[in-house]
């Protein structure tokens, strides 16, 4: 070996070590920062965690509306399955699914993308596949939300987009309220960006949305909606309107567009189905308004009860047009006659009494030709004009409801002020908004606007109105059992920019008890086949309405009304409203969660009853048990006895109530 | 010598220790992933150390005299076998590297690089003066070294047969053979290196994607830059044993040629440096032991092994921190090992082998003369 050549050799792998731990220095110390920053940049990432969306329940805490998880699958083709593998993946899904084989086959018959092979199957069978293990296969939770009554107060409620926002109702409105925070969690990932680890220090929890308590009654919106349905097909029509109100504070019981939709569904419905027209579609009100035209006169005293009135026999020229009555036969009428048999002729010979500027100012009082400012999206505000826009025979139109459009939301919200005393509330849909842990975080108070009419012209009008029905062109409201008031209305449709001969309007509002009204209701029926008139279309829906309303609630009437008398006349809403609030907490507590942390953490099957229904599922699938639900609200019984050991996948079958707020079950 | 013989086992069984824990840190992740099992990597790697460590000792107990008979026949049987690679391997990556025995899978270009530096060693001794005539001493050892290292480079395993060709010339330069013959075979091999390196696509863009990144500046390929990240990550100290990041699956094969970026991102630079300093370490021992070594043949196999493994450590390091264009060549000791490694450990059996038979003769045979041997 020749030595000065081996030295010669070891000092040219003496350079290539120096070279090597320099290299190694500039990358290891001097760039360390930098590349450390771009390693972790690939490495880790911030995941969402989405929040669960609040719950939506009716006035008695029944639950309408909660989410599940369902689970969705997918399938990596990139990972380039063989045919076995798909074969095996075809059966597997085919058995649980209940799809054909060739289904899955030819859904896996692409390359180079991921492809979705179930979407938001239910937990119960998600977990079926639990074990279920293929190369590029891999599931995400997926959050559903659940419309428990399908196309129950669907309008009211709206429904989410695909992307999980709210697109329509009480979902729109409330989105902010309802979606809550998203959470997040930094991760440690992996090249293909897999999850490997959670920084838990770093994550920071998702917040659930707020709860809403709508004004909405389940039951009168199950009677509303029903009777709809049956007017529907009673008299034919493109849509029935309803509305369910409590006059003496704005709030909705209940509110329904026929047809609806339903909300879990809702891309097989048309976009026309889907609106609210009770919100956004305006109409002349027609006889209806004359309520509104006669409060005016009879609060500036501008005519007397017995005063006689000439009707002309129903034709009237009036500055060359013509005013016809369509009951006609009379030649003369008392004031209130003329309300009662609704003459147009009697009611535009009044009207001149009142001056045009007071005249407006007493309908845009009763909030026309303003929104109503009720809290559901898309709201339309009718078309008033001003009285300098007025030509000679605006103001005698106006008097029966022509010349001016209203929304039904409106319409009922006028006749609130005219029957409970004279004050305009602004209509209501909420009750309370709960923050996830059951606290109150706004309780919604009645919000009266401004008092349009003194309360003897509402007692009055009152009067009035109870005639019509008992009367007059409303007989076919009338209920044996409770006094009824209300105003029949038929309004010509204007089609092509004239009035139409054959396509009406038909609407009905009435209210009960009339000495002291509790239930405030209207109906509108567009363009109805058998029949036109609102006294022989809407009326009898109303009917309807009216008595299964008043029967399932008879004793709660009873009780209110004494309450009311008690109390000093002119704080009647407010003490009512603050005495059903102060049984608030009560309500909270039937709802409550009960600690059940030592059951779970030695896997025994917790005591649900009194869980809600949403704490309840939570529960059982944090537990891996399957579920089926009977019923809805709260938790009163379950099939696997609390204390027994849990099997995982085993199915435990739940049973709800709704409860009323004091406890009582009342359904 | 029997010290150093002790020495360079214990570092070789350690860095392979030390390459067990970081195969199992680096192929983890990619082992779940393929195959579903934590340790499906680091269990076939942990039988391959074992078998190792066998052939290791087996090894260091056969004279390393008894291959001199032997080795031409070897020699050509091997040549043979490369041949038949390249016609009957399948071919992996655009490179067929793989004989299957049906039970066991080997690159023949393992053997034939421990086989050619014993047969350069046994013919430099036979040739002893005659080397430096270039028709009758040179060109034979030159012919073996070109035709062997020509047969795995054409595989096409360039940097394999570029390494097996320097290691060669290496024991040449040591050898004995004039410097002039070196230096002009030198140039013909780059020539017509160069040239097959071009004629072969795979090579071709190694290098040409190399020369880019050295006018742009930036980084050279994904796995470099990824392991460049893995460096950068480690800092002084290292995240510590097991805490890679860059082994999830960032940094494509993280436990096979790329194996130091992980361990440099564990480990950090004191690690990094640490691990070339044992390398260095068990370069010198091999060095003195081969310096130790009374006969020729005995010289210059040492010299071949340890230079050869030196030389793969530090290739294999300097790629991966982008010094070199990306090769793939193993980290002796430390990756996840197919066969090679259990050639890698046939050799260092040899070597100390050599260590051991030359510990009792190291007084008798004095100093002056074996110079004067050489020197003839």
């Amino acid at each position: 070996m020749n030595n000065s050549r081996v030295l010669f050799l070891i000092a040219g792998v003496f350079i290539f070590f120096l070279a090597i731990a320099v290299k190694l220095f500039s990358i290891q110390i001097l760039k360390s920062e930098e590349l450390k920053y771009l390693a972790e940049r690939q490495q880790t990432g911030i995941e969402n965690i989405n929040a669960e969306r609040g719950l939506i329940f009716d006035r008695n805490n029944v639950l309408l509306v909660y989410n599940r998880n369902d689970i969705s699958f997918y399938l990596d083709m990139r990972m380039a399955l063989s045919k076995e593998e798909k074969k095996k993946i075809g059966e597997k899904f085919s058995a649980v699914f209940g799809k054909s084989v060739s289904y899955y086959s030819d859904l896996m018959n692409v390359s180079g993308k991921t492809i979705c092979l179930e979407k938001k199957a239910p937990s119960e069978k998600a977990l079926l596949l639990k074990n279920f293990k293929a190369i590029g296969l891999f599931y995400k939770e997926e959050p559903t939300r659940i419309y428990q009554y399908n196309n129950l107060a669907s309008h009211v409620i709206g429904y989410l987009s695909n992307d999980l926002h709210g697109v329509n109702g009480i979902e729109k409105t409330f989105d902010n309220q309802l979606k809550g925070f998203n959470g997040q969690m930094y991760v440690e990932k992996n090249a293909i960006g897999d999850m490997i680890t959670v920084a838990e220090e770093q994550t920071k929890a998702a917040e659930p949305g707020n709860n809403i308590i709508l004004s909405i009654n389940k039951s009168f919106q199950i009677i509303l909606e029903e009777e709809l349905k049956k007017g529907l097909e009673n008299f034919g029509g493109t849509s029935a309107l309803g509305i369910v109100m409590d006059p003496n504070n704005g709030e909705i019981l209940a509110m329904s567009d026929q047809h609806d939709f339903n909300p879990n569904c809702f891309w097989e419905y048309s976009d026309t189905l889907r609106r609210n027209k009770i919100l956004t579609d305006t109409y002349e009100p027609g006889s209806t308004f004359k309520t509104i035209t006669m409060s005016a006169l009879l609060d500036q005293k501008l005519c007397r009860d017995d005063e006689t009135i000439n009707v002309e026999n129903g034709k009237y020229k009036f500055n060359n047009v013509f005013i016809n009555d369509s009951h006609n036969g009379n030649s003369t009428l008392t004031v209130r006659g003329v309300l009662e048999q609704s003459s147009n002729v009697g009611m535009s010979k009044l009207v001149q009494r009142i001056d045009n500027e007071l005249f407006y100012k007493y309908i845009r009082g009763f909030g026309f030709g303003n929104y109503s400012s009720i809290d559901l999206p898309g709201e339309a505000e009718g078309s008033l004009k001003k009285p300098t826009g007025w030509t000679p025979i605006t103001k005698a139109f106006l008097s029966f409801g022509y010349e001016l459009s209203v929304t039904p939301i409106q319409l009922i919200s006028a006749y609130a002020a005219v029957i409970n005393g004279g004050t305009l509330f602004q209509p209501q849909i909420i009750k309370r908004i709960m923050d996830s842990k059951g606290a109150v975080l706004n309780e919604n108070s009645p919000k009266s606007i401004r008092s349009v009419i003194s309360r003897e012209t509402s007692a009055r009008m009152r009067e009035y109105l109870r005639g019509v029905v008992e009367n007059g062109t409303g007989k076919a409201a009338k209920l044996d059992f409770i006094s009824v008031g209300g105003k029949t209305g038929t309004s010509q449709k204007l089609v092509d920019g004239k009035y139409s001969k054959s396509h009406y309007n038909s609407s009905f509002i009435g209210f009960f008890p009339v000495e002291n009204p509790q239930i405030l209701c209207l109906v509108l029926v567009n363009s109805p086949e058998r029949g036109r008139y609102g006294g022989a279309v809407a009326a009898p829906i109303f009917k309807e309405v009216a008595e299964k309303i008043a029967k399932l609630n008879s004793k709660l009437f009873q009780s209110n009304q004494i309450i009311k008398k008690e109390k000093p006349e002119l704080k009647n809403h407010y003490s009512a409203i603050n005495s059903e609030s102060n049984i608030t907490p009560a309500s909270n507590n039937t709802i409550r969660k009960i600690d059940n942390n030592y059951a779970l953490k030695n896997n025994l099957m917790p005591d649900l009853s009194s869980y809600s229904l949403r704490d309840a599922l939570l529960c059982l699938s944090k537990l891996g048990l399957k579920y089926k639900i009977s019923g809805s609200g709260i938790v009163v019984a379950q099939s696997i006895t609390p204390g027994i050991k849990i099997q995982k996948g085993n199915t435990c079958i739940i049973s709800c109530q709704e409860s009323k707020i004091n406890g009582a079950v009342i359904y | 010598m029997k010290k150093l013989g002790f020495f360079v086992f214990f570092v070789s069984f350690a860095m392979m220790l030390l390459g067990t824990i970081i195969v199992m840190s680096a192929s983890s992740t990619y082992s779940v992933f393929k195959f579903d099992s934590l340790f499906h990597l680091t269990n076939s790697h942990i039988v391959k150390v074992l078998l190792g460590l066998i052939f290791m000792v087996i090894f260091s107990a056969v004279p390393y005299e008894s291959y001199k008979k032997y080795s031409k026949q070897a020699i050509i049987a091997v040549a043979f076998l490369l041949v038949a690679t390249l016609i009957f391997a399948p071919s992996i990556k655009g490179a067929g590297r793989w004989i299957n025995l049906g039970v066991i899978s080997f690159q023949p270009a393992d053997v034939a690089k421990l086989l050619l530096i014993i047969h350069l060693a046994v013919l430099i001794e036979n040739k002893n003066e005659l080397i430096t005539n270039f028709q009758q001493g040179y060109l034979y050892l030159f012919i073996w070294a070109v035709l062997i290292s020509g047969l795995i480079l054409i595989q096409p395993n360039i940097s394999n047969g570029l390494l097996v060709l320097a290691t060669s010339l290496a024991i040449l330069f040591v050898g004995g053979a004039k410097l002039k013959h070196i230096l002009y075979s030198l140039l013909f091999c780059f020539v017509s290196g160069g040239m097959a390196a071009m004629l072969f696509s795979h090579s071709r863009n190694r290098i040409l994607t190399f020369i880019t990144s050295l006018h742009t500046g930036g980084s050279i390929n994904i796995q470099v830059k990824q392991a460049v990240l893995g460096f950068g990550s480690g800092g002084l100290l290292g995240v510590g044993i097991g805490h890679s990041r860059q082994s999830n699956l960032f940094l494509p094969e993280a436990y096979g040629d790329f194996i130091f970026a992980i361990f440099g991102e564990e480990m950090g630079f004191i690690g990094s440096i640490a691990l070339l300093i044992c390398f260095l370490a068990l370069f010198t021992a091999g060095l003195i032991i081969a310096k130790k070594t009374k006969d020729k043949y005995g010289q210059l196999l040492a010299f071949g092994i340890i230079f050869s493994i030196t030389i793969y450590a530090f290739v294999n390091i300097a790629v991966s921190i982008g010094l070199v264009p990306t090769t793939g060549i193993p980290l002796p000791f430390i990756s996840y090992g197919g066969t090679s490694l259990i050639f890698l450990c046939i050799s260092v059996g040899i070597l100390i082998n050599i260590a051991l038979s030359n510990n009792a003769k190291e007084h008798i045979v004095p100093d002056n003369k074996r110079h004067s041997e050489v020197r003839r």
